[in-house]
């Protein structure tokens, strides 16, 4: 017998399991179905008949439930399940974490390779990440922000236009009295100067800056005050600047002597501004009042032929910058009245704090902006070293699935679905990931931050607590390196069917052929990288050992205050018994060229480097006699017209005989007496033409002792002791011996190539790594042949050829290109290097290449090896009987 | 009726409209949607009640319970001042649309017989 109210009571509990629908929807729900139910039974249907057709209409409780849920998901889930939920994914992630753990540890060598090729792109990563954040929020901290504008402007320079950074002296004035949007205007001028504290001397420059400096830009001051600027015997130094000088020691009030080009200053500290932050390119570390420099450097601050080096404009708004820019129009005529050789088209005001992207093409902009292409090239390196590390991090785990395949046989037939042993393939290769990303961030701390840093002038900050964006950007990465390393062997793992696994029956897919092509292109970068580091390294090497052309052992050089301790000096030091001979120059050879011009025999002038020495110079310095004399200061008539000349000039000027030939300078007339060997300036691999001018005036600066054998160290205390006896004013701006005088070009060069270096290691690494997996792979799928060859007699030497044959072609092949690559390579450098400077380099002899062959060679030996050991290890019965 | 599109558009307005009319339950809006169509709109209950909440959810409308005089409570649905903006808001452009096809269709409107 039909009861409608234990139906409806019955559909009730049917519906109340579906946790989308709560009690309150049932009861509203059940209304509904008794009004309808009514009606029909009004009508004259049966109460069952009603009943069923009623809740047919409102579905299943499944159908319903998925509809309420669409609506009411979030306030409606059930509390409790959500807990159970929970907990059963943590209670999941635990166990797959254990089993990541103990199949990593259990796998050490892949592992270590794995961790050890993402660490390295990582640190890239991160290093990268500091690079470019601080590169494009380069002066973001100034707080007048965008109303702050940088002056430039447009000239054309014999057809192409061009431009500069610099300004006419007067612009800034100008425009602050006559344009309205001005609110400041502050001109900024650097200066080269030498500065000296005490005994520490520093080249240096000095930025002479307009009063209003510290209104416009956020420089604040920890000591000292602003108005320092406006007292022309005092300066405001940088906090670099401040330790440099005087090391923890208080700064203010504390003299500098300044020695610019045409004479000297005593200023006092005035004031230290605070450290600047990290982004900060406009760069300082001596500022002066603008109008100080008048006295100083014979600069007239009202000439609009003379250009600034900048000029920083406060604009009222800001945006105004092209309003400004038309403005200034008004200053070209007289600008262009001024300097007819430098016609200025336009002037140009951009935002200091946010450039535009074309602000790295001005030329002496005083604040180097980010460069695109350098910060694109950087960028692209980093992701790069990423995709490698991913790829051979799946070739890698591709190849060490095989002895997994009876776990993952297993866990399938006992119910793990997919996505659980995807969950559990995941979480190995976040777990792997998450170490390598630490590693990284110490590798890039460590390393790659301050190798950066020796390269660039901006120096980075990795900041590593406080910055939220790093933080995101560091769990973005590695969300993607996980994703992209390992969704696809985990997917790939995953769709194996039990019982092919079970049966042994599993086939793992052979190396595509993109594989084996990315793993060329890897060992062209390994080859190329390596055959460049070891070209650089055997380079700088042969620097060393290059002939200077004359003998800088045994010789000192003493750089004077002022020309008139000359005499003195030399007097004194000639009666040092460890002294062979003292002599004098203007300019000295290794330090600083002097330039003149002189006629060439085709009628046009050419450029050469000219020395004005005293009779004692040549020989002191061991310059090489070839034909005629040196200078004789018994001969009165050398002085001012005997010149020496070296090899290279004599072939310039196309002279059979070149002693008594005479060469015109300006308008003297000098006549060759001798003829000496070219010798290096700089490390320039074709000398210029030099003359060496007899002068009988002195003035020299530079003295130049020769000194017997073991002498050095004795003479250079005595001439210091004497320099401080003799002007206990002054200071020697420097003493050297002359064989050190290219350290610090050979320093810069060996900086270049130990990065170099580092760059080759890394790829080479990477490279490796890449075979190692490909190899791995490789045997694992051809273990059971091995075996039966090992059987059948095969040696280890015919087994390890099998497996690595198709490697030694791809390898060939690798070398091929990059051999090609190489030689056309660093054939364009050294044509394009020359065109810039003329630094000598070593014939291009095979041997480099040789070098790199062997060590990439050794390197992928070291790859394959382990898994030629695997072969040798393994026990042919046990992989048979187990293969099945 | 046919196109379930065009229903579907309907059915929000549609509703707003019945609801407009006064505090209504559930089972009364599917009766009287189907009595002002002349049983050209039929709505089935799982289409019904989503879309009641989902309105609830968007302070459209707002629900209470009120004592009927055979058997237990109903729940009733009535506007909220949100709701009465939205309704007119959609109501202006329901007008914009019949009038253009009033207009569109009116005594003139032929199908061109070459098509």
């Amino acid at each position: 017998m039909f009861n409608l109210e234990d139906a409806i009571g019955a559909w009730r509990t049917r519906f109340s399991y579906t946790r989308t629908i709560n009690s309150d929807d049932l009861d509203e729900m059940e209304r509904h179905l008794r009004d309808q139910i009514d009606e029909l039974v009004a009508s004259g249907i049966p109460p069952r008949e009603a009943f069923l057709r009623t809740t047919a209409e409102m579905g299943t409780p499944f159908n319903a439930g998925s509809e309420f849920g669409k609506v009411r998901w979030p306030k409606l889930r059930n509390p409790s399940a959500l807990r159970h939920e929970i907990r059963a994914a943590t209670a999941m992630f635990r166990n797959n974490a254990k089993v990541a753990y103990r199949s990593l540890w259990r796998n050490k060598v892949p592992t270590t390779i794995n961790v050890v090729g993402l660490a390295i792109a990582l640190a890239c990563c991160t290093a990268v990440y500091a690079f470019v954040s601080t590169w494009y929020s380069l002066d973001s901290f100034h707080e007048n922000g965008d109303r702050i504008l940088l002056a430039q402007h447009e000239v054309d320079r014999s057809g192409s236009v061009e431009t500069w950074g610099s300004v006419p002296m007067p612009l800034g004035p100008a425009m602050e009295a006559d344009i309205p949007q001005v609110a400041r205007a502050v001109r900024v001028n650097r200066v080269g100067v030498t500065i000296r504290s005490g005994d520490l001397l520093f080249d240096d420059g000095v930025t002479f800056v307009d009063p209003g400096f510290f209104d416009v830009l956020t420089f604040p001051l920890e000591s000292g005050s602003p108005d320092a600027l406006t007292d022309p015997s005092a300066v405001i130094i940088s906090k670099a600047a401040a330790q440099r000088l005087f090391g923890d020691q208080e700064a203010m009030g504390k003299p500098l002597v300044l020695t610019f080009e045409n004479g000297q200053t005593v200023v006092s500290v005035g004031g230290v501004v605070r450290a600047t932050p990290s982004n900060n390119a406009f760069q300082f570390s001596v500022l002066m009042g603008f109008d100080a420099q008048r006295a100083l450097t014979r600069i007239d601050p009202g000439d609009w032929a003379t250009l600034s080096s900048g000029l920083f404009v406060l604009s009222r708004e800001s945006g105004t910058g092209p309003e400004i820019a038309a403005q200034a129009r008004r200053y070209l005529t007289i600008q262009n009245a001024a300097a007819p050789d430098w016609q200025i088209q336009s002037f140009g005001f951009d935002t200091f704090t946010d450039p535009s992207p074309n602000a790295w093409l001005i030329r002496g902009r005083i604040a180097e902006p980010a460069n695109p292409i350098l910060t694109g090239l950087i960028v692209a390196i980093a992701a790069f070293m990423l995709l490698l590390a991913c790829f051979n991090y799946i070739n890698i785990a591709l190849g060490s699935v095989a002895p997994r395949l009876r776990e993952i046989g297993l866990r399938k037939v006992i119910g793990g679905n997919r996505r659980q042993l995807i969950a559990q393939f995941m979480t190995e290769n976040v777990v792997l990931c998450s170490i390598a990303l630490v590693i990284g961030i110490v590798l890039a701390r460590l390393v790659l931050v301050p190798l950066f840093n020796q390269l660039f002038v901006i120096q980075l900050a990795l900041d590593f607590w406080s910055s939220v964006t790093f933080w995101s950007y560091i769990i973005g990465l590695l969300a993607f390196v996980a994703a992209i390393s390992g969704a696809y062997p985990a997917i790939y793992v995953a769709s194996f069917q039990p019982t092919t696994i079970l049966r042994g029956r599993q086939k793992l897919a052979d190396n595509a052929w993109f594989t084996r092509a990315f793993l060329t292109f890897q060992f062209v970068l390994a080859f190329v990288t390596v055959i460049m580091g070891v070209v650089l390294t055997m380079n700088s090497r042969y620097l060393i050992r290059q002939d200077w052309g004359y003998d800088p052992s045994q010789t000192l050089v003493f750089e004077l205050e002022s020309t008139d301790q000359f005499e003195p000096m030399r007097n004194s030091l000639s009666q040092h018994p460890g002294v062979v001979e003292v002599g004098g120059a203007r300019r000295h050879i290794g330090r600083s060229p002097g330039n003149a011009e002189i006629k060439h025999p085709d009628g046009e002038s050419m450029p050469i480097l000219r020395y004005d020495v005293d009779p004692h110079y040549a020989q002191t310095l061991g310059l090489r006699l070839r034909s005629g004399r040196l200078f004789d200061a018994a001969r009165s008539e050398d002085a001012g017209n005997s010149v020496v000349v070296n090899e290279k000039l004599v072939q310039a000027m196309r002279w059979s005989d070149p002693i008594g030939e005479t060469i015109a300078i300006d308008t003297a007339r000098y006549n060759v007496v001798g003829v000496v060997d070219d010798f290096s300036f700089f490390l320039l691999a074709d000398p210029m033409p030099t003359a060496m001018v007899s002068s009988a005036e002195a003035g020299f600066p530079f003295l130049t002792a020769r000194v017997g054998p073991d002498a050095s160290e004795d003479v250079m205390a005595f001439a210091e002791a004497t320099y401080a006896r003799l002007f206990p004013e002054s200071r020697l701006v420097a003493s050297y011996r002359q064989d050190t005088v290219f350290d610090a070009t050979y320093d810069q060069y060996n900086r270049v190539t130990q990065a170099f270096n580092y760059i080759a290691l890394l790829a080479l690494l990477i490279a490796a790594m890449g075979l190692f997996g490909l190899a791995s792979q490789n045997i694992t799928r051809r273990l059971k042949e091995m075996s039966l060859r090992k059987i059948a007699g095969a040696t280890l030497t015919h087994l390890a050829f099998l497996v690595n044959r198709r490697f030694v072609a791809l390898l060939t092949l690798a070398a091929v290109i990059a051999t090609a690559i190489c030689v056309v390579g660093i054939n364009l450098l050294i044509s394009a290097v020359r065109t810039i400077v003329p630094v000598a380099h070593m014939p291009l002899t095979p041997l480099p290449f040789v070098i790199a062959y062997l060590v990439v060679a050794t390197a992928t030996m070291l790859a394959v090896g382990a898994h030629v050991h695997k072969i040798a290890r393994a026990n042919p019965a046990d992989v048979l009987r187990s293969a099945g | 009726m046919k196109s379930k599109r065009l229903l579907a558009a309907a059915l929000e307005p549609v509703m707003l409209s019945l609801i407009a009319e006064g505090p209504k339950y559930g089972y009364e809006i599917i009766q009287r949607a189907r009595k002002i169509s002349n049983g050209q709109i039929q709505w089935s209950n799982s289409q019904l009640y989503p879309l009641l909440h989902q309105l609830e959810n968007d302070k459209l409308v707002e629900a209470f319970w009120r004592p009927s005089d055979n058997g237990p409570d109903r729940k009733y649905y009535r506007l909220t001042a949100r709701g009465r903006k939205a309704l007119s808001e959609t109501r202006s452009e329901w007008q914009i649309m019949t009038a253009v096809f009033a207009r569109l269709w009116g005594p003139d409107f032929t199908l061109d017989p070459s098509l």
